[in-house]
């Protein structure tokens, strides 16, 4: 039985070893090799915790392959989007100035009802309010309303900014301190010392620690766990 | 982390791992099927003792090299083998010379099929 767990633990790590290696883009929307090698790879994973007789090697070995061959091919597509193009394919336009254009959804093999269902996921109801729409390589469609229907920003109604600044990011995160933010806002640490003498409490105590280039911060301390 | 040269690096490893199996399959299974054949030469000859010796020989070897060949091969084939072979000594006698012929081809057969098995695309 213990060997059963230590293979499942095994496994795991090397399994978010692996996942963590092809990087973020597995995590978000796949492309089809993607797709194919994240499920390639749980099968795998579950056969090497399942099955006892099969060796672990010869069941990691495919996984770790599957790994190289991902990230080296996503290599190749960089250097050459043709190679890109043939894994993952081109997104096609389905709707210019307003128009459905039905032979790219007949390609697609995508219906009325599931391009309705896109447009309204983007809170489009109306199709001859969009100027272009996309569907992507990864199924998922993109949606640029013409411009007469895209909501008014500050610059459209002449609102001058406030010179509010970038957006509060963290400096500080469950006591550890994020040095290439504190960097990007232009803070130092001296800052931070004096910051945390300022609000008499220790590093780590800090639960979270926002800022800019501004004076101004948000500084959440940590509760301490109430006592059943 | 960087991802590429890493990438490499496992490629890198992931093929040594297989050279390196297919060459100690390759080499311990060719060995074994050698001993094998000796030993029905030397039943088919009558000497019986050499082929006691051909068996533990074999039996130490095979002992030697199980856990290597675990590394790559289903233990069940390897299970089955092992159950042949370590029966192969107690018919080595004259009376049981037939018997003997029928486990040493087994025993061949069942490394032809692990070869197969392992070296077999499709």
């Amino acid at each position: 039985m213990f060997v059963l767990l230590f293979r499942t633990a095994l496994v795991y790590g090397l399994i978010i070893f692996a996942m963590r290696l092809m990087g973020k883009r597995q995590l978000g929307e796949l492309q089809p090799s993607e797709l194919v090698s994240t499920i390639l790879i749980s099968n795998l994973a579950s056969i090497s915790i399942e099955a006892q007789e099969v060796p672990l090697l010869a069941s990691l070995l495919p996984v770790f392959f599957i790994v190289c061959a991902e990230i080296l091919l996503s290599v190749i597509g960089l250097r050459y989007p043709r190679t890109a193009r043939v894994l993952s394919g081109s997104p096609v336009a389905v709707i210019r100035d307003g128009t459905i254009d039905q032979d790219a959804l007949r390609q697609l093999r995508f219906s009325m009802s599931d391009l309705m269902e896109a447009l309204r996921n983007k809170d489009v109801f109306d199709p001859s309010q969009v100027s272009y729409a996309l569907v992507e390589a990864n199924g998922s469609l993109s949606v640029c309303l013409k411009d007469s229907f895209q909501p008014a920003c500050k610059q459209d109604v002449n609102v001058p900014s406030q010179g509010m600044g970038r957006p509060l990011i963290p400096f500080i995160m469950d006591g550890t301190v994020l040095p290439h933010n504190l960097d990007w806002c232009g803070k130092s640490m001296d800052w931070l010392n004096s910051l945390l003498k300022q609000e008499n409490c220790q590093l780590s105590d800090v639960q979270l620690l926002l800022g800019n280039e501004l004076p101004d911060y948000q500084l959440i301390t940590k509760e301490k766990a109430e006592k059943p | 982390m960087k991802r590429i040269p890493t990438a490499l690096v496992l490629a890198a490893i992931l093929i040594g791992t297989a050279l390196m199996g297919n060459f100690l399959i390759d080499r311990t299974t060719d060995r074994m099927l050698t001993q094998l054949q000796s030993i029905q030469k030397d039943c088919e000859g009558g000497s019986f003792e050499t082929a006691q010796d051909s068996i533990r020989a074999l039996q130490e070897y095979y002992q030697h090299k199980e856990h290597w060949l675990a590394l790559f091969i289903k233990r069940d084939y390897l299970g089955q083998f092992s159950v042949t072979v370590s029966g192969l000594s107690s018919y080595a006698h004259p009376d049981n010379a037939q018997d003997l012929g029928c486990e040493v081809q087994q025993a061949q057969e069942q490394l032809l099929v692990l070869r197969h098995l392992f070296f077999g695309i499709i």
